[in-house]
C-alpha cells in the first residue's frame, strides 16, 4: 500500500536518511524508533508528502502520493498546540478538511460542548484528541503518529491510544507510531524497526 | 459561560473604554469641524489676546479669535491628516509585508528598503518627500505616509512566514484545502487584527507629525486651521505673555494622539492569541 525505496534526506550538508526503505501493508501498526535527531519525524514528514526527499521515493499503491486534494496519509505532530490554528474553535478544527467524520468525532470522546472553545481553553489531552479526529477521515488509510503522546501525562496518554487503537482496527487504518519509547511501541506496534545511523532496522 | 468571561477579560474591557474614548473624541471633533464654518472663528478687534474666560475658554488670539474654536478646526484637520496618511502607510505595510512573506526575492527587496527607511532619521525623510511632493495637505500626507510602513511591514512579513510554515497550514493542506482557502482561513484571521492595530498606532505618529511638518512651514498651507500653524504663530504671543495661545492647542493634540495611541496598544494586546483573540 505505502512505500518508501532508498530514502535519503540531510541536513545542512550532513545526511540524516542514507536510504531508508520501508512497506506498509493495510491496517499494520509499525512502531518506529530511534535515538534524538536519528531522522524519525523527518522520515514521518516526507512518507507523508510533507517534506520532498533528496533521494528516493514514496509511492502510494504503485503511484506517486497524489498532489492535491485529501492526502490518504496523514501526519500528526507532536505537538497539539502547534497543529491547530489558536484563533479556530473547536467545531471549526473538526471541519477542517470537510464535514467532521461523526464515527471518529465520537470514538475519541469529543464532547459537543467543546465545540465553542479555543485549542488555549481545552487541556493537552483534549486537544491531541480534536486534532487527531479531523485527521481520521474515510479517505485516511494511514494515520503517522509522531511522537503524539509525549507531551501527555500518562492516564491520558492511555486512554488516547486506547481510543485511537480499535477506531484504526475498525477501519483497517495504518498506523505508523513513531516514539522514543520502546514500551509503548512494543505495546502498540505489531512490527517494531528503530533508525539508526540513517537506516531502518528491525528492532 | 465562556463568551461571558471573554467579555469581561481585562482585555476586553480595556479595548472597549479606550476605544470609545479614542473614537468619541475622534467623532466629536470631525463633527465640530463640520458645524463650523470652515474659514475659522471669525476675526474680531473688541477681542484681542483675552485670557481665557467663561466667554473664550481657551482665550483669543492676536486677531481676536476664539482659541477652543481654532483649536477644535485644527484638530479635525490633523486627523484628517493622519487617517488618510495612516490607510496609505498600511497599505504600503501590507503590500510588502505579503510580498515579503511570499517570495524570497522580494523579501531581500522588502528587507533592504525596512532598513533603508528604518535607518534614515525620520523627519529628514518626512521633510524631503513632502518638500519634494511640493508640500501643503498632499505632500504632508505622502510624506508622513510613506515613512511609517517599516515597523507594521517587519510585523506582517513574520506573522505571515509564521502561519506560513505551520503545522496547522501543512494539515489544512494535507486535508485537501487549497492556497485561497489556507490564505482566507489561517491567513486572514491571524493578519487582519494586527493590520487594524498597526493602523490605528501609525495614527498618532500622523497626527504629531502633520504638527511638525506645520510648524516649520513644509505642511498645511498658513491660512487653513492647523495645530503646526498655531504653534508656529504663538511664538511671538508667547514672548507677550499669551500663554494659553499655544498651551490649550498643544495639550489638545497630545491628548488626541495619546488616547489613539492607548486605544491602539489595547487593539495590539487583544489581537494577540495569548491575551486573548480580538
Amino acid at each position: 500500500m505505502l512505500s518508501a525505496e532508498d530514502i535519503r534526506h540531510g541536513f545542512g550538508g550532513r545526511d540524516v536518511l542514507r536510504g531508508v526503505s520501508l512497506r506498509l501493508a493495510p491496517g499494520e501498526v509499525l512502531g518506529i524508533g530511534g535515538a534524538s535527531g536519528a531522522g524519525k519525524s523527518t522520515l514521518g514528514r516526507i512518507l507523508a508528502g510533507r517534506t520532498r526527499p533528496e533521494g528516493g521515493r514514496v509511492r502510494w499503491q504503485g503511484a506517486g502520493l497524489p498532489g492535491r486534494g485529501p492526502c490518504p496519509v496523514q501526519h500528526a505532530p507532536q505537538s497539539p498546540d502547534a497543529a491547530t490554528d489558536p484563533r479556530w474553535p473547536v467545531a471549526k478544527i473538526l471541519k477542517n478538511g470537510g464535514p467532521p467524520d461523526a464515527g471518529a468525532v465520537a470514538a475519541l470522546g469529543i464532547r459537543a460542548d467543546w465545540s465553542r472553545r479555543l485549542p488555549g481553553e481545552l487541556s493537552g489531552g483534549e486537544l491531541a484528541r480534536v486534532s487527531l479526529a479531523r485527521m481520521i477521515r474515510p479517505e485516511t488509510r494511514v494515520l503517522i503518529c509522531d511522537e503524539i503522546t509525549a507531551q501527555l501525562d500518562a492516564l491520558a496518554a492511555r486512554d488516547l491510544w486506547q481510543a485511537l487503537l480499535p477506531l484504526a482496527r475498525a477501519r483497517g487504518m495504518a498506523l505508523i507510531v513513531i516514539s522514543h519509547d520502546a514500551g509503548l511501541r512494543r505495546a502498540l506496534a505489531a512490527r517494531d524497526t528503530v533508525l539508526t545511523d540513517g537506516r531502518l532496522c528491525q528492532a | 459561560m465562556i463568551a461571558a468571561l471573554t467579555l469581561a477579560s481585562p482585555v476586553r474591557r480595556d479595548l472597549l473604554i479606550r476605544g470609545g474614548l479614542a473614537l468619541g473624541l475622534v467623532a466629536v471633533l470631525l463633527l465640530a469641524a463640520l458645524a463650523l464654518p470652515p474659514e475659522g472663528p471669525p476675526v474680531s478687534a473688541l477681542a484681542r489676546n483675552l485670557a481665557p474666560s467663561l466667554a473664550h475658554p481657551f482665550g483669543t488670539d492676536s486677531l481676536g479669535r476664539d482659541m477652543a474654536l481654532r483649536t477644535a478646526l485644527a484638530l479635525a484637520t490633523s486627523i484628517k491628516v493622519g487617517l488618510f496618511a495612516a490607510v496609505l502607510s498600511t497599505a504600503v505595510a501590507v503590500v510588502f509585508g505579503l510580498a515579503a512573506a511570499s517570495h524570497r526575492l522580494a523579501d531581500r527587496l522588502v528587507g533592504v528598503a525596512t532598513e533603508l527607511a528604518l535607518g534614515l532619521p525620520h523627519f529628514v525623510l518626512i521633510l524631503l518627500i513632502s518638500y519634494a511632493a511640493g508640500g501643503g495637505m498632499a505632500g504632508v500626507i505622502l510624506g508622513v505616509g510613506l515613512t511609517h510602513w517599516p515597523r507594521l511591514t517587519r510585523v506582517l512579513r513574520l506573522e505571515a512566514q509564521t502561519v506560513a510554515a505551520s503545522d496547522y497550514v501543512a494539515i489544512s493542506r494535507g486535508l485537501g484545502r487549497g492556497p485561497v482557502w489556507i490564505a482566507r482561513h489561517h491567513l486572514a484571521p491571524h493578519l487582519i487584527p494586527q493590520i487594524v492595530a498597526g493602523f490605528v498606532l501609525i495614527f498618532p505618529h500622523a497626527v504629531l507629525h502633520e504638527a511638525g511638518l506645520s510648524f516649520v512651514g513644509l505642511g498645511i498651507p498658513p491660512h487653513l486651521p492647523s495645530i503646526g500653524v498655531i504653534l508656529a504663530d504663538s511664538l511671538r504671543a508667547l514672548m507677550a505673555g499669551h500663554w494659553w495661545v499655544a498651551v490649550f492647542p498643544g495639550a489638545g493634540l497630545m491628548l488626541v494622539a495619546l488616547t489613539v495611541e492607548r486605544f491602539g496598544e489595547a487593539l495590539r494586546r487583544a489581537a494577540d492569541p495569548s491575551e486573548g483573540v480580538a
